[in-house]
């Protein structure tokens, strides 16, 4: 009976080992798995770049480089530019000294200036200003998270409206031939985040809304600036590169990465016949594109970091005239530099 | 026998998924964070062969590269003073404005526009030896903050002016879950974890040098750490120990600042007294005083609560620049003769907590 009893124990204990080891084994064999998988995942993670879409590498055309025509000072850190219709009068949001929009002419005589009503100096903050076909000049306040209207003398009119009552918080904004308005907005708090571009009608209409923070190709990471080309395409300025979408929001391709041609960090666009004009403000230059193909080519670039006339440092805006004439906010020199076809 | 096979597969099947699901890189960092091996971040600050700064940078100017983004389009307004999108004040201040005013003393670094011109960022770091005036150098945005990055989220550096403000052999600040990589052959080396979790549950230890124990639940205070400690890397006399020449208190927590000598012994060249820092507050002050990090202990901390306003700079004065001004006896006060970082008015910061009038 005890040899019964201890053979019992015995196989019962073995059995026991055997079902532990059973069960280690199928834990080991499942952790190798997952190992291996999770290797394999991170290997093609970190081997494959971050979708980019390739320009060619062309050299740059000489022929299509811009001549450098001189600076119009008078400025303290300049942000944005805008031209009006007929290029006779510069409109220049600051960033430092008075922070409101400059109204100059050609030769960079000061006409006035636009601020909102019943401001002072450090209500308002002008990061970016825009003119309508019909010479109407919108500003955007960034502290005041508002876009404000003006006519061409700085008369304020009043001011567009976010889509519904809420917060908003405008840092760019673009216009496009028939007049329509194109808002950049970027907010980022803790509770909630909007990276968007608003599109509006002239009348102050709202018309779409596309683009949020999504960490894909398509992403709009603090938007600040929007032009819009003769086939509709929207070119939207965000931190790491410029995203392009076609007339309904549809991504289409990004131009970034740094480089010979592409901006580091760019900050003004601007679209005048079939040039595409990019601040590539970390590399204190300008690059041109030819936007007349289904894919940007690139053009030439100017400037280059410095004091010097034709130098820039930390450029920020750009507007192009009628004619065809460049303004550059060269914003850490205190002037706008403007350089001609 | 079955159950027991049922169980391991499932713990099996949660752990292989937690092992193998993709981590994936913050998009929220900017170029402050978030690298991983393929990373395109150091292109928005460096060259390798035409940059024309220092470090590989793009430019000789390191505030106006820092407010290419931090004047209003990025989240953080470093020039007014504010958290773009609701307004909300920046704890640190601004350079230009602080509460839509101008301000009135700032740290006057390299590239900040000054009048018609620019400064130099030059300057005297008060407090800094036994005369009073003390280290002397440019300051920079990158003398206080990494722009890499660190577990603290105003990027604060781990040391500072040469000097790690915390031990560096015991408890180095790294960023928490840092990845040391290997550049040459595309691996992740190590995952480096803070033992002190600055990040998130212990976040009024980086700033207040107090640190909560949950196990104890009790707080301690190390003074040599913190945010206190931080600023005297370049006021270097604020480091000055209890005990020291001249100092009364034999109180640990009560960390006093005596210059070399006391003002009593006749001596009236060299520097006073300084106030305590991390003195623990349990009041209310009159005006919204900034304490510990948080300003609230944790939720399974009820009973230290009150610990967590620890005195440090940051409670009276902001880093970036104030609106405050000084008048009457606070008026051409040394060293700074004007308002000296100060929260509010004159000497509101001494009201808010010494109510003499009460």
């Amino acid at each position: 009976m005890l040899g019964e009893r201890v053979a019992e124990q015995r196989t019962a204990r073995l059995t026991r080992t055997r079902d532990l080891m059973v069960v280690m084994a199928i834990l080991l064999l499942l952790f190798l798995g997952g190992l291996a998988l999770f290797l394999l995942l991170y290997r093609l993670n970190t081997a494959v770049p971050r979708v980019r879409v390739p320009l060619p590498q062309a050299p740059f055309v000489s022929e299509n480089r811009p001549a450098f025509e001189g600076v119009l000072e008078g400025v303290r850190r300049p942000l944005s530019v805008a031209v009006s219709p007929d290029g006779q009068r510069i409109y220049v949001a600051e960033g430092w000294g008075e922070r409101a929009v400059r109204i100059l002419d050609a030769s960079g005589r000061e006409l006035g200036t636009i601020a909102p009503p019943a401001t002072d100096v450090f209500d308002r903050q002008p990061t970016a200003v825009a003119v309508t076909p019909d010479g109407t000049v919108f500003v955007v306040e960034r502290i005041l998270r508002r876009v404000l209207k003006y006519d061409g003398n700085g008369k304020f009119l009043g001011e567009l409206m976010p889509p519904v009552d809420e917060d908003w918080a405008p840092l760019g904004i673009g216009v496009d031939a028939s007049g329509k308005l194109y808002v950049a907005e970027a907010l980022d708090l803790p509770d909630r985040a909007r990276h968007r571009i608003l599109v509006f009608e002239s009348t102050g209409q709202l018309v779409s809304v596309f683009g949020s923070k999504e960490d894909d190709p398509a992403g709009l990471s603090f938007p600040h600036d929007v032009a819009v080309d003769a086939q509709g395409r929207v070119y939207v300025a965000t931190i790491d590169a410029v995203k392009v979408f076609d007339e309904n929001g549809q991504f289409l391709f990004a131009l970034g990465g740094g480089g010979e041609v592409m901006p580091g960090i760019p900050w003004g666009v601007a679209v005048h016949d079939d040039r595409l004009y990019v601040v590539d403000l970390t590399n204190h230059r300008l690059l041109g594109y030819d936007i007349s193909g289904e894919r940007p080519t690139s053009s030439f670039a100017i400037g280059g970091y410095g004091t010097e006339l034709g130098a820039l440092r930390f450029p920020q805006g750009i507007a192009v005239s009628a004619t065809g004439k460049l303004f550059i906010a060269d914003r850490d020199n205190d002037r706008i530099a403007v350089w001609a076809h | 026998m079955r159950r027991v096979l049922g169980v391991a597969l499932v713990l099996a099947a949660i752990g292989t998924v937690l092992l193998v699901w993709p981590s994936s890189t913050s998009a929220n960092n900017g170029p402050h964070g978030g690298y991983d091996l393929a990373t395109d971040k150091c292109a928005a600050c460096h060259r390798a062969h035409t940059a024309v700064g220092d470090d590989l940078l793009i430019a000789d100017d390191v505030y106006g590269l820092c407010v290419t983004c931090h004047a209003g389009a990025v989240q953080t307004d470093v020039v007014n003073g504010l958290r773009t999108g609701d307004s909300a004040r920046l704890n640190g201040g601004g350079f230009l404005a602080v509460s839509g005013e101008a301000t009135t003393s700032t740290h006057t670094v390299a590239g900040l526009p000054l009048g018609e011109g620019v400064s130099t960022g030059e300057g005297i770091a008060w407090g800094g030896a036994g005369s009073g005036e003390g280290v002397e150098g440019v300051l920079e945005c990158t003398s206080c903050h990494n722009p890499h990055g660190s577990t603290n989220y105003r990027i604060l550096k781990d040391s500072s002016n040469g000097y790690p403000y915390d031990n560096p052999a015991a408890h180095r600040w790294v960023p928490n879950n840092a990845e040391l990589l290997d550049w040459v052959n595309q691996q992740v080396l190590a995952t480096v974890t803070d033992g002190y979790n600055y990040a998130a549950g212990n976040a009024a230890y980086y700033t207040t040098g107090m640190n909560y124990d949950p196990g104890t639940r009790v707080t301690t205070i190390d003074p040599i750490k913190g945010m206190s400690a931080f600023c005297a890397t370049c006021h270097k006399q604020y480091l000055t120990k209890s005990g020291s020449a001249g100092n009364p208190s034999t109180d640990a927590n009560y960390y006093f600042y005596p210059g070399t000598q006391d003002a009593r012994d006749g001596a009236l060249d060299v520097a006073r007294h300084r106030h305590v820092v991390y003195r623990r507050y349990t009041g209310t002050p009159d005006q919204a005083l900034r304490f510990g990090a948080t300003g609230t202990a944790p939720a399974n901390d009820p009973v230290n609560a009150p610990s967590y306003n620890g005195f440090q700079c940051l409670t009276c004065h902001f880093a970036h620049g104030t609106n405050a001004t000084a008048s009457g006896y606070a008026a051409g006060v040394d060293p700074t003769n004007d308002s000296a970082l100060l929260f509010y008015d004159n000497r509101g910061v001494c009201r808010s907590c010494h109510q003499k009038d009460k």
